[in-house]
C-alpha cells in the first residue's frame, strides 16, 4: 500500500514539474532570427507530452488504488514490487550517506585518504566474516589504483586541499 | 585495389613489428574499454604521442588496434558488473547482466566476444571492400536525414516498455527532457542550467550512464542485504555453439548492417549504432518477452552493432576526411602529426597505408577472439569476490574513472545525482533502456529536426518527402505501430501482469 501511495505521490510530483517545466521552455528567450525553430520549440514538445504520459500513469494508479481498497489481495507483480527485506532502507541511507560523504572527502582529504577510508567504511555495511580481508583489501584495492592511475597512466587524482593536499603532492 | 591490397598484405608479412602492435594495442583498448569513465577515446589519445616513435603505418595500426578492443572491453564489465566500460557498451548491460546474475556470466561473454568478432569483421570488410560509395552515401544524409534515423530509434521507447506503454514513454521522455540541459546548439540559450555554470555544457553522458547502472547497482545490492541466491559462479568465457549462434544470425546481421551505416555517418558514432540495433533487435524478436531478462539476442544485437560501427566510422575518416566518432577524430591528430592529411586523396596516394589499416583492423579483430577470453577471464576472477568488498571498490573505481574524464568533480556529482536517477527508475518499473535511447537520441533529433526546418523552409512537408527521410519515417511508423500491436497482444486479457518485461536494470 505504502509503494503504491508513493508511486502516486512520485507521478503526481512528475506530473507537476513537466507542467512548470513546460512554462519554463515557454519563458526561454525568443531569437527572432531562429523565431520558428526556437530554443522553446522541443522542449515544449518533450514537456508536454511528459505530462500528459505523467497525468494517464496517475490516473491509472488514482483508480487502481480507489477500485482496491486496502486488504484486497495484490497480483504477483504488485507483491514484488513492493518487497522490500528488513533493514532494506536502514542499508540504503547508509550506503548512500557513505556515498556522498566519500565524494566530499574526495575533495578535502584527497584521494589516498578518502578511498580508504570509504572502503574500510563500506565493507561493514554488509555482514562478512573475514576480518582479515576486510583489513587489508582497502589499503591494497587503494595503493593499486592510485599507482595505475598516477603512474601507469599518468591521469591526476583528487589530492584535496591545505595539509592534505601537500601530503599528496608528496606521494602522487 | 587488389595491387595496393597485395602491397599492403607484403608490408605486413615482411614486418612483423606491425603484429605486435596490434596485439599490444588490442589488449590496450580491451583495459581501457574495460575500466569504467577511461573509455577507448583515453587510450587513443594517451598512445599518439608513441605513435612518432613509429612510420605512420604502423602508427596507425596502433591507434586502429585500440580502438577495436575497447568496443569490445566495455562489455566485460557491463556484464560481470551492471559497469558499462564506456558509453557503447551501456546498452549491453541491459541483458548481459541479468544473464550474469543467473550464473551464465560466462555464456554472455562469449555471446559478446562472438557478437563483437562478427560485427567488427563485418564492418571492416564493408570497409575493405564498399568505402568510397558508402562515404558518398554519407554524404546524402542532411539533417532531414538524421532527423528520420534518430526518430526510428526513439520509437522503439514505445516497445521498451516493460509492459506498460505509458511507463515506457515516460522513462523515454525523461531521457530527452534530461538531455535539453545545457546551451541550446542552435541560438546559444541556455536552457534548463537554473543559473548553474557546471550545467551549461549539458549533461556528461559517461558521468551519466555509469551512475544509472553503476551505482544504482551498488545501493540496489547493499540495500537488499546479504546476497543469497545469486550465482556468478561460471564465469569461464565460452563461445557460444554451432545452434546457439545461428540462432542470432538474423539479428547478428541486422545490427551488423544497422552499425555499420550509423558508424559512417559522421558524428553519430557506436553508441548510436549500439541503441538502435538493440531498439530493432527487441522489436522485430520472435521473443521479446525475454529482453532484460538475460535474452542472447539483447547481448548479440549491440556488441556487433557497436563493432561493426568501429569499421563504419573509419569510412569518412579514411574516404572524406571527416571522422565519423569521438575516437576517429582523436585519430585525426594520430595521423596529421605524421603530415597525413585524411581525405580522397589519400586512398590513391597511400594505398598501403589505408589497406595496411583495413588488414589490422580484421587482424586485430580476430586477436580480440583469442584475448577477449583471456582478458574476460581474468576480469571474471573478480567475480569470486565477496560483493561486500567488490561493492564498495566499484564505487570508487566509477569515481576516479568520471574525475579522471576531465579532472573535474562537477561529472562526479552527476554521476552520483544518476545513481538516484537509475535507483529512482527501478523503483518504480521505468526501463532505464528507454531513459538511455532518450539521453542519446535526443539530442540528434532536436537539432536535426530544426535545422531541417530550417532549410526546408519551415515547410514540414519538403522535410519528410526527401526520399532516405520518407523512407526511414515510414518505416518508424510502421516499427512504432508493429511495437504497440506487439505490446497489446502480450497483454493478459485478465488482470494486465505483464508476461513481456524488459526489467533493463
Amino acid at each position: 500500500m505504502l509503494h503504491k501511495l508513493s508511486e502516486v505521490v512520485v507521478f503526481a510530483a512528475l506530473t507537476i514539474a513537466s507542467v512548470a517545466l513546460w512554462f519554463t521552455a515557454d519563458a526561454l528567450p525568443v531569437s527572432k532570427r531562429y523565431a520558428q525553430v526556437d530554443s522553446d520549440m522541443w522542449p515544449k514538445l518533450v514537456f508536454g507530452a511528459l505530462a500528459i504520459c505523467c497525468a494517464i500513469h496517475l490516473a491509472q494508479k488514482v483508480a487502481g488504488l480507489m477500485a482496491a481498497p486496502s486488504g484486497t489481495p495484490r497480483t504477483l507483480d504488485e507483491e514484488l514490487e513492493a518487497y522490500a527485506p528488513q533493514g532494506y532502507y536502514k542499508r540504503l541511507i547508509l550506503t548512500g550517506a557513505l556515498i556522498v560523504g566519500y565524494f566530499f572527502a574526495l575533495q578535502h582529504v584527497g584521494f589516498l585518504l578518502a578511498t580508504l577510508a570509504f572502503l574500510w567504511a563500506g565493507t561493514f555495511i554488509l555482514p562478512y566474516r573475514n576480518t582479515l580481508a576486510r583489513l587489508l583489501f582497502a589499503p591494497v584495492f587503494t595503493l593499486l589504483l592510485a599507482a595505475f592511475f598516477s603512474y601507469g597512466l599518468s591521469l591526476s587524482l583528487p589530492r584535496g586541499t591545505d595539509i592534505f593536499y601537500d601530503l599528496s603532492q608528496a606521494l602522487y | 585495389m587488389l595491387d595496393a591490397f597485395v602491397s599492403a598484405a607484403g608490408y605486413m608479412v615482411g614486418n612483423p613489428m606491425s603484429f605486435l602492435l596490434i596485439l599490444f594495442s588490442v589488449i590496450w583498448g580491451i583495459v581501457f574499454g574495460a575500466v569504467p569513465g577511461l573509455t577507448g577515446i583515453v587510450g587513443v589519445a594517451l598512445l599518439i604521442p608513441f605513435t612518432f616513435a613509429f612510420d605512420p603505418t604502423e602508427g596507425m595500426l596502433l591507434l586502429g588496434g585500440v580502438y577495436v578492443g575497447s568496443t569490445f572491453g566495455g562489455s566485460i564489465a557491463a556484464i560481470l558488473f551492471n559497469t558499462p566500460g564506456s558509453p557503447e557498451a551501456a546498452c549491453t548491460s541491459l541483458d548481459g547482466y541479468p544473464m550474469a546474475k543467473r550464473g551464465e556470466a560466462g555464456k554472455a561473454l562469449g555471446i559478446a566476444l562472438a557478437a563483437s568478432a562478427v560485427g567488427g569483421i563485418f564492418g571492416t570488410l564493408v570497409l575493405m571492400f564498399a568505402a568510397p560509395p558508402l562515404a558518398r552515401l554519407a554524404l546524402q544524409f542532411g539533417p532531414a536525414e538524421y532527423f528520420a534515423l534518430a526518430v526510428l530509434g526513439i520509437t522503439a521507447i514505445a516497445s521498451i516498455g516493460g509492459g506498460s506503454l505509458v511507463k515506457g514513454l515516460i522513462a523515454g521522455l525523461l531521457g530527452l527532457a534530461v538531455a535539453l540541459i545545457g546551451l541550446d546548439p542552435l541560438t546559444g540559450t541556455a536552457r534548463f542550467t537554473f543559473g548553474n555554470m557546471m550545467l551549461l555544457t549539458g549533461v556528461s553522458f559517461i558521468a551519466a550512464i555509469i551512475g544509472i547502472f553503476a551505482l544504482a547497482e551498488v545501493l540496489q545490492r547493499f540495500a537488499d542485504g546479504p546476497p543469497k541466491g545469486e550465482q556468478l559462479t561460471q564465469v569461464s568465457t565460452q563461445l557460444p555453439s554451432l545452434a546457439e549462434f545461428m540462432a542470432t544470425k538474423v539479428t547478428l546481421l541486422r545490427s551488423s548492417v544497422i552499425g555499420t551505416i550509423i558508424g559512417a555517418l559522421p558524428g553519430v558514432g557506436a553508441t548510436t549504432a549500439a541503441f538502435i540495433s538493440y531498439s530493432e533487435a527487441f522489436r522485430w524478436s520472435r521473443k521479446p518477452e525475454l529482453f532484460g531478462k538475460g535474452s542472447p539476442e539483447g547481448i548479440a544485437a549491440p556488441e556487433s552493432g557497436n563493432n561493426s560501427a568501429v569499421g563504419g566510422s573509419m569510412i569518412p575518416l579514411l574516404a572524406l576526411g571527416i571522422p565519423g566518432s569521438a575516437t576517429t577524430a582523436v585519430m585525426i591528430g594520430g595521423l596529421t602529426i605524421h603530415g597525413i592529411v585524411p581525405g580522397p586523396m589519400l586512398m590513391q596516394n597511400n594505398s598501403d597505408l589505408v589497406y595496411s589499416v583495413f588488414i589490422g583492423m580484421l587482424l586485430a579483430n580476430i586477436l580480440m577472439l583469442v584475448f577477449g577470453l583471456r582478458a574476460a577471464r581474468l576480469f571474471a576472477v573478480v567475480l569470486r569476490a565477496p560483493y561486500q568488498l567488490v561493492g564498495p571498490a566499484i564505487v570508487v573505481l566509477c569515481m576516479t574513472g568520471v574525475f579522471a574524464l576531465n579532472n573535474n568533480v562537477s561529472d562526479v556529482a552527476v554521476m552520483l545525482v544518476f545513481g538516484g536517477v537509475g535507483f529512482f527508475l527501478k523503483s518504480y518499473g521505468l526501463p532505464v533502456a528507454s531513459f538511455i535511447i532518450g539521453l542519446v537520441l535526443g539530442p540528434i533529433a532536436e537539432v536535426s529536426l530544426r535545422q531541417g526546418l530550417i532549410l526546408a523552409d519551415h515547410d514540414i512537408m519538403t522535410l519528410v518527402s526527401r526520399p532516405i527521410t520518407g523512407t526511414l519515417l515510414i518505416l518508424s511508423a510502421l516499427s512504432l505501430v508493429y511495437g504497440i500491436w506487439g505490446q497489446i497482444r502480450r497483454q493478459p486479457p485478465s488482470n494486465g501482469a505483464p508476461d513481456a518485461q524488459p526489467e533493463t536494470s
